[in-house]
């Protein structure tokens, strides 16, 4: 491999290199704080003007499919509630970053789901958290978010302490 | 959860200093490297390319010729490491190359910590099941055990 000439081609504005990013896509659980993610995001969308997209997940009341229309009120509630939740965090984030937009999926935070959406989206870059320690991370996160290291052909930015960077 | 609470009031500038390019010195290092500097352009940050050594266990009872061969094997990796920074710093001369030998997750965390790395670059392969099966991907490792971000990013030719 000539190292020369791929940087030299990468140098070039063609929308494809790491110095082009257009779309990033943060997942966000939405029973949990969500602000260690999403400031790093926040900060990559502002430095590579990107769009921003968060990826709601919330897991579903305990009601089996065949129930639902039983249900139905619980499970809307639950839904509605999940979905303003994420607005929340969408409309926190828009007063530092406008581009932010949502997506929501009604389930358990999911590294297939994740890499399914930004294989749609065209992500360029995915931005997780990881737990400082992993006392507080059940091993079922861990384990999606290991998967997620392990399979997601978009580079994944785990998004550690915003302290790192330089205020 | 509070999630009424604001997203913290930080400048909104990213600012990344020193990047930790963590390097296995295979053909597809090469490309993480490429990757690296790119962003590492975009930021104006500075590269420090850590390849570790990892040698393998089973050599507590080897003969003078192991070990020999293993030098031999070790100072071959150095070398790799340093012609690699050539190149590069040839290109952005921002590049130091660190060499280090031990557990690879371990001394990553060690040389980032080191360094005070703003960010790391790891390059993902081995995507063969038998590679998934033993994990042999050091990326996870990696990500638990250091205090800043991790940039993991896939770099099969496939």
């Amino acid at each position: 491999m000539n190292i020369r000439n791929e940087l030299i081609e990468q140098s070039e504005p063609n929308g494809n290199s790491p110095g082009f990013c257009k779309n990033i896509l943060v997942p966000i659980d939405l029973s949990k704080d969500a602000k260690a993610e999403l400031d790093t995001a926040i900060r990559l969308a502002e430095h590579y003007d990107a769009d921003l997209w968060l990826l709601g997940f919330s897991s579903g009341p305990a009601i089996s499919a065949d129930a639902r229309g039983l249900c139905n009120y619980v499970w809307n509630s639950w839904s509605r509630r999940a979905q303003v939740r994420l607005w929340d965090w969408v409309l926190q984030a828009r007063e530092r970053h406008y581009r932010t937009f949502p997506l929501f999926v009604g389930g358990h935070y999911d590294a297939h789901e994740i890499i399914r959406t930004a294989e749609r989206l065209m992500a360029d870059m995915i931005v997780v958290p990881v737990e400082e320690s992993d006392r507080r991370a059940t091993g079922f996160e861990e384990a999606q978010t290991n998967a997620l290291l392990r399979k997601s052909a978009t580079p994944v930015f785990v998004a550690i302490a915003p302290r790192h960077f330089t205020k | 959860m509070n999630n009424t609470e604001t997203v913290q009031e930080h400048a909104t500038t990213l600012k990344i200093r020193t990047i930790l390019v963590a390097v296995d010195l295979f053909s597809h290092s090469e490309r993480t490297v490429i990757y690296a500097v790119s962003i590492a352009k975009r930021f104006g940050a500075s590269l420090k390319l850590v390849h570790v050594y990892a040698p393998p266990s089973s050599t507590e009872f080897g003969s003078e010729d192991i070990y020999r061969l293993l030098d031999e094997d070790r100072r071959g990796a150095e070398r790799r490491l340093r012609n690699l920074t050539d190149q590069i710093r040839a290109i952005y001369p921002k590049c130091e190359a660190l060499f280090t030998t031990g557990d690879p997750a371990d001394q990553v965390a060690r040389a980032a910590s080191l360094v005070k790395a703003d960010l790391i670059v790891i390059g993902r392969h081995h995507q063969t099941s038998l590679g998934r099966f033993f994990r042999l991907d050091q990326a996870p490792k990696i990500v638990h055990r250091v205090t800043c971000p991790v940039l993991v990013w896939e770099d099969d030719d496939n």
